[in-house]
């Protein structure tokens, strides 16, 4: 009964925010309707059981990607003043694009057999079932992530160099 | 929680009630007294700060409201605080402008659900505890960014990227320096880690070789994820005015100052979970009839205290020193700590 009302309520907000995303004119206002919504999507995570997912979530998306996106707007010069174009163009291949995406997606949530429980009153824990399939079945995709990262990190701190051999001091 | 539910159901009030009523009341509960504990702990802080700060620099700090050394000036300020006019900047973000100290208060106030003030006093015992207790910090860093776009002043906005930039830096070490802790105990929740500390006092986490750096590590670095002086650059009052809070006034600032207080808590609370032995006194003996939160309590209070004595002794640092030590000295020295923790647990077994 009261699980239901606030679920509805987190659900409406992932949605709202998500609207907000895409239809606000400003770019900071459009971050900041990310955070909602990520938050909503976190609340469902915790609504399924899955701690550590919903932790993550805030973790990476809030407390690092959304954190990046605001930074690289802030840093633009005079970024408020471009307004975002949400007119639309092209509405027959963006109609077709996103019903095909649409139907991909429920086809499949449709399709998936979901090892749910029938009741999940105390969150059980899943960080130990995490860390046990991240170091065995799912080895190669964690290290080839984990590549793919320090590959980013190198990289990044490359560009930002001025020159080779040459320690900056602007920070 | 479930004490909450019990103790309502031993007051009888519980019969005949619904379950779903009886859950809902002890969430109200169980958040209420958070939230009063907060509110009360961070005017206390507040009000310990500045008598600190005055006997550091040899003066007495408030003295006349409350006759006994000015124990009741942060509730006059919190009087003077609501009845101050609400000003709002010309060219404010309206929005970001009134999220901003929401944000950053209830990104404190969530960690302390978490808290294990004893064996039963705790919000929620989540599993993920300290993982949850990290988590929440990344909405203290959103309201940090949304105050200093939001007031539309450069001032507030160099001190919001600062303060950005210094949070995200430091919550890696801070992550990585509670790991080899959690190696060793086997979970994230913060009573079990207390619980693993049971005993003497050289059962305390802090006294082993390994955790100890870790615990330094620790330390340091919730100094600069809370924005305390040495790291204090998102507000540098001699630069920046005051940073990220420049503009606010009346409630909304106080919201920030609550916010403060309430996350320099919270970091210390998880030290005394991870490090200090959490509710345990370190004699079994004693540990029979103390209270448990009592000796909590006490504990973070003391951490707390810590804090504001390295605040009124310690220089600020600069910008890129702040970076060099959080990249190129503590993350680097917090995975060799963690990676010579997994080779001696291999080795040992």
């Amino acid at each position: 009964m009261i699980s239901t009302v606030i679920w509805c309520l987190f659900a409406g907000m992932t949605v709202m925010a998500a609207l907000a995303v895409a239809t606000s004119k400003n770019v900071v206002h459009c971050g900041f309707g990310l955070l909602f919504s990520l938050l909503g999507v976190c609340a469902m995570y915790v609504f399924l059981g899955a701690d550590f997912l919903a932790a993550t979530q805030v973790i990476v998306y809030v407390g690092g990607i959304l954190v990046l996106i605001l930074f690289g707007v802030m840093m633009t010069h005079r970024i408020t003043a471009t307004d975002l174009k949400s007119e639309l163009v092209q509405p027959v291949a963006a109609l077709i694009a996103a019903v095909a995406i649409l139907v991909l997606s429920v086809g499949m949530i449709l399709e998936q057999v979901w090892p749910a429980k029938e009741h999940l009153d105390p969150i059980t824990p899943t960080t130990h079932a995490f860390g046990v399939s991240f170091l065995t079945d799912y080895l190669f995709p964690f290290e080839f992530a984990s590549v793919l990262l320090l590959v980013a990190l190198i990289g990044a701190a490359m560009f930002t160099r001025d020159s080779a051999g040459e320690d900056s001091d602007h920070v | 929680m479930e004490a909450f539910q019990q103790m309502l159901s031993q007051a009888g009030w519980a019969q005949g009630m619904q379950p779903w009523a009886l859950s809902g009341l002890a969430m109200l509960f169980a958040g209420g007294t958070i939230l009063g504990g907060v509110a009360v702990g961070a005017m206390f802080f507040i009000w310990t700060e500045r008598k600190v700060a005055g006997y550091i620099q040899s003066r007495y700090g408030p003295m006349y409201v409350g006759h006994f050394h000015g124990v009741l000036q942060s509730i006059a300020d919190g009087v003077k605080l609501l009845l101050k006019e609400d000003i709002w900047p010309t060219d404010a973000d309206k929005f970001l402008f009134r999220i901003a100290p929401l944000l950053v208060f209830t990104g404190a106030f969530l960690s302390f659900v978490v808290l294990p003030f004893g064996p039963d006093f705790v919000g929620a015992s989540l599993d993920i505890g300290l993982f949850y207790a990290f988590a929440t910090s990344s909405l203290v860093v959103m309201g940090v960014i949304a105050a200093g776009w939001g007031s539309n002043n450069k001032w507030s906005l160099y001190g919001a990227m600062r303060g950005a930039a210094q949070v995200i830096s430091y919550e890696i070490p801070l992550g990585l320096a509670v790991l080899p802790v959690v190696m060793s105990v086997g979970s994230l929740n913060l009573g079990t880690l207390a619980e693993a500390q049971r005993g003497w006092l050289w059962s305390w986490h802090l006294f082993n070789p390994i955790f100890f750096v870790s615990f330094v590590i620790y330390l340091i670095s919730s100094l600069a994820e809370v924005n305390r002086v040495p790291f204090d650059l998102p507000e540098t009052e001699s630069e920046l005015v005051s940073g990220y809070h420049t503009e606010y006034t009346g409630m909304k600032f106080a919201f920030f100052f609550l916010g403060e207080y309430a996350d320099m808590f919270v970091v210390s609370a998880i030290a005394v979970s991870v490090f200090l032995g959490g509710w345990y006194t370190g004699i079994p003996a004693v540990d029979a009839f103390v209270p448990a939160p009592l000796v909590f309590i006490l504990k973070s209070v003391f951490l707390v205290f810590v804090q504001i004595w390295l605040r009124w002794t310690l220089p600020r640092l600069r910008v890129d020193q702040l970076m060099y030590v959080c990249w190129k000295v503590f993350i680097p020295l917090s995975l060799a700590n963690l990676f010579i923790y997994g080779l001696i647990r291999s080795m040992v077994g």
